[in-house]
């Protein structure tokens, strides 16, 4: 059973936002306590959601994030190389409860909706309703016309898409020169996958006539949805199938063969797949969740003038880019579902068990802390 | 490590299979009955004679386990076939629409591959086919063939009973299919209503429906035209034949030349009635205790893609049990029933035996912790066993047909992926048909690749030359 690393305190604050009855400690202390009845009118009234664990104290020079999103990132890959989920890991969301008294600039204002840029310090820190942040500059503002729980999303998987797919925009471009039609293989439907047809869509035009995005899986479900996300075709990498008869699927739906190839799963086999229908000058961009180590002639890449690159680590101005394109519509976003975080542990088993499609954000205080309501 | 499937079994030494002190009498005891002798396949030859006689008897027909459906097809291609033609080739989760230029021998074919989902696979009939004529127009419109006038040839990969060369009525689903208000239909007909629901298809015609291994016949015989014989290997197995009309006294159809028509074996079912059990193994019997078909499909059980995998993970098991592989410590993935992919069987019979490269590999991704070389051995030996006798099987079922057909000499048209990946499988084959037939038969197995596409346009073409003639006649008649 996969498990999200919550301790004791943390579930007893998850059993609460559940609607619990409220057990008051005498040695509680928060900043900003509010008492609630311990009895409900009725079933309909709704409590605000207490939580047992401490606001921490707002940094002199930074400010506090009160989580209200965090995106659920967990994959097969990582659970063969016995790795647990990141919690609350790179995909946080949430708005500004208190600002710092010596804070540099006074752009930050408690209420704002922000993002947080990804930080060692913070991805593994386990189940938090508020987090400290120290530089300011470490949030940015989620503009008003985009959702909360899709802004989640963009510092993690979106952004490490955008690199994966910028990196492949300039191949393609270079490759456009000689080309008339530029193969781009997608390796893994999952929200990885889904995110770079997107942003492959977004980088390079929707002209199937000059470049083609094709989404390779050993999953039908998740193909399928990747053919709903618009990509050009579908390949089916059917584990049970013979590795030719992969190959020559693979060059059969892709005329021309191969060009780049973004490969998300990195398995020995995806590796040699990939390398084997690869097109001379091709070039492979290989993610960091690889469960096994690979065999490549380097005669054979000499030889055929091919490259193999590791996917450069996506930084805040793309972030920012990302935040911008969502909210002017001009990248569309994958389909998603939001799910309360009480639920985390069943999603995180389920998505190492591939049977989700599409991405899962997790949503804090599934009681819409938000509304007060006084029923005294 | 790339996984260079070798042209021909790279010539080496054969490495002893046991090395270190291993109770070689435990592990032959547990294999030995992998292991047939000429004796088994000669008695099975004749077995199947008997049956195929059977399935041509309307008496004993209902009864028969080698059905022998006659196909309808009543010759092979001669080299004049034209034109352009659409194809349709269904057999599995893979569905391809082929748009096929004929000119004499040059063949030209561009494909698209549609995925069926599975809620379609099990959904209704209906369903199947407005899927299925939804995915023949998008390939119309993207090449651009909208107003064009298009034969089509369907290969239906499934057991039929065919009523005429476009008419065919499904017995029984397999493959994972389930689909309600097919079985007892005409498929051209469910067809053709899927085309009339959309009413955007009007220039789309099914002329003929073929199954894969006629297909496999029609496509090589129009390269060489002592193809006689159609042989699948793949995730099924099935073969057909050219027989003389007055042997099949089923035949319904016209008594004109060609005095011949392609039978449609249906072999799989062989061994429905339990006459196989004299070679049939524990491995073979829990298989098909497990499967969705019980009782069925026995002599396909013990040959086709679909089950080899499971045979050889079986046996391994069973080994490992007894301590004699992997120090008895297997896997969760060994000991899930499907797991060992028979494309396994195929890499590790190809492997280096210095290095045993990819058999590692394959270990590591069964998860398997402990393993030395004895165990590649071993390994490799059960896997030359369950490859052997399936090669075997098919072998004496192709010597069965070859001796019954009595000619001189003819080729064999082989498809599948048993057949195209693995490594020895052709060799083992010649070897062995060799040994089984009459001294007088002359025999050649050839490759005949796409006979799924390239052999459904050809009787499809075949099928408008007739049609052609046909309303030429009418219409004379006429005047």
């Amino acid at each position: 059973m996969i498990r999200a690393e919550l301790n004791e305190n943390e579930l007893e604050a998850l059993r609460r936002l559940g609607g619990d009855p409220i057990i008051q400690s005498s040695d509680f202390q928060s900043s900003d306590f509010q008492s609630s009845s311990s009895s409900r009118v009725n079933s309909s009234v709704i409590d605000e959601a207490i939580s047992s664990m401490p606001i921490p104290d707002t940094p002199q020079s930074g400010l506090t994030v009160k989580v209200c999103y965090v995106g659920a990132c967990f994959n097969e890959n990582q659970v063969k190389r016995k790795l647990k989920p990141k919690f609350p890991g790179t995909e946080v969301a949430g708005i500004i409860h208190e600002v710092g008294n010596n804070i540099p600039n006074s752009n930050y204002m408690p209420g704002d909706r922000v993002i947080i840029v990804p930080d060692e310090a913070i991805i593994s820190s386990g189940y938090k309703e508020y987090i400290p942040i120290e530089d300011p500059s470490n949030v940015i503002q989620v503009p008003q016309n985009v959702p909360l729980e899709v802004a989640a999303m963009l510092p993690g998987g979106a952004l490490t898409a955008f690199a994966a797919a910028s990196c492949a925009r300039n191949h393609v471009e270079r490759l456009q020169k000689v080309k008339s039609c530029v193969n781009v293989l997608i390796v893994g439907a999952g929200g990885l996958g889904l995110w770079t047809i997107r942003l492959a869509k977004y980088l390079l035009g929707d002209d199937c006539s000059s470049v083609r995005i094709f989404v390779a899986d050993n999953s039908i479900d998740k193909l399928l949805l990747a053919q709903e996300h618009g990509c050009y075709d579908i390949i089916h990498w059917n584990e049970e199938d013979h590795e030719q008869y992969i190959h020559e699927r693979t060059l059969d739906a892709c005329r021309g063969g191969v060009d780049v190839i973004i490969d998300y799963v990195g398995s020995h086999r995806s590796m040699q797949r990939s390398l084997t229908v690869l097109n001379r000058e091709g070039v492979i961009i290989v993610g960091g969740n690889s469960t096994a180590d690979t065999n490549i002639s380097l005669n054979a890449l000499a030889a055929k003038q091919q490259s193999i690159v590791g996917i450069p680590k996506g930084n805040v101005n793309q972030l920012i880019e990302l935040l911008n394109a969502v909210a002017d519509k001009k990248l569309e976003v994958p389909q998603y579902k939001v799910v309360p975080v009480e639920d985390a542990n069943q999603v995180f088993e389920d998505l190492a068990e591939s049977r989700i499609t599409g991405r899962v954000v997790f949503k804090f205080g599934s009681q819409s802390s938000e509304h007060i309501v006084d029923n005294h | 490590m790339a996984f260079h499937m070798l042209e021909r079994p790279c010539p080496h030494k054969p490495k002893p299979v046991f090395m270190t002190p291993i109770d070689k009498s435990a592990v032959e005891t547990i294999l030995r009955p992998l292991d047939l002798t000429d004796d088994h396949y000669r008695r099975l030859m004749d077995l199947m004679t008997e049956d195929i006689v059977k399935g041509m008897n309307p008496q004993t027909h209902p009864a028969a386990n080698i059905k022998c459906f006659p196909t309808f097809v009543r010759s092979v291609p001669d080299g004049t076939e034209q034109g352009d033609f659409l194809a349709l080739d269904l057999g599995g989760t893979n569905f391809r629409v082929l748009l096929i230029n004929l000119n004499g021998q040059e063949v030209k074919m561009e494909s698209k591959i549609f995925i069926i989902p599975q809620h379609i696979m099990l959904g209704s009939g209906v369903q199947l086919f407005d899927h299925i004529a939804d995915c023949i127009f998008k390939f119309i419109t993207d090449h651009k063939l909208q107003g064009k006038k298009l034969p089509l040839g369907f290969t239906f990969s499934f057991p039929c009973r065919q009523e005429g060369l476009d008419k065919a009525v499904l017995t029984v689903w397999t493959k994972g299919f389930n689909c309600e208000g097919v079985v007892g239909k005409d498929v051209v007909e469910l067809l053709h209503a899927a085309f009339k629901r959309r009413g955007d298809m009007p220039n789309v015609k099914c002329l003929a429906v073929i199954n894969d291994t006629v297909g496999a016949l029609i496509s090589c015989a129009h390269s060489d035209r002592q193809c006689a014989i159609g042989l699948i290997l793949g995730t099924g197995t099935n073969a057909c034949y050219i027989e003389d009309l007055q042997n099949v006294k089923t035949w319904t159809g016209d008594d004109g030349e060609p005095r011949q028509v392609l039978i449609n074996c249906e072999w799989g079912a062989f061994g429905n009635d339990g006459n196989l059990s004299f070679i049939q193994t524990d491995f073979d019997k829990a298989i098909d205790k497990h499967s969705i078909n019980p009782g069925k499909q026995i002599y396909e059980k013990m040959i086709s893609g679909m089950y080899m995998g499971e045979i050889a993970r079986l046996a391994i098991e069973r080994l490992r049990k007894n301590h004699l592989l992997f120090e008895g410590e297997g896997s969760y993935h060994l000991a899930t029933r499907g797991r060992f992919y028979t494309k396994y069987v195929s890499e590790i019979e190809g492997d280096d035996v210095t290095n045993f490269t990819v058999t590692r590999q394959i270990f590591d991704e069964l998860e398997l912790t402990n393993h030395n070389e004895q165990d590649y051995r071993l390994v490799r030996h059960v896997c030359n066993l369950v490859s052997k006798r399936a090669a075997y099987l098919a072998s004496a079922g192709i010597a069965c047909l070859l001796n019954k057909m009595n000619k001189k000499e003819v080729t064999v048209g082989v498809d599948g992926s048993l057949y195209r990946f693995h490594p020895f499988f052709h060799d083992l084959m010649m070897e062995k048909i060799q040994a089984l037939i009459r001294p007088n038969i002359r025999f050649k197995l050839m490759l005949s690749h796409d006979g799924s596409g390239k052999g459904a346009a050809l009787v499809a073409a075949v099928a408008s030359k007739l049609k052609d003639k046909d309303d030429r006649g009418r219409r004379g008649s006429k005047v």
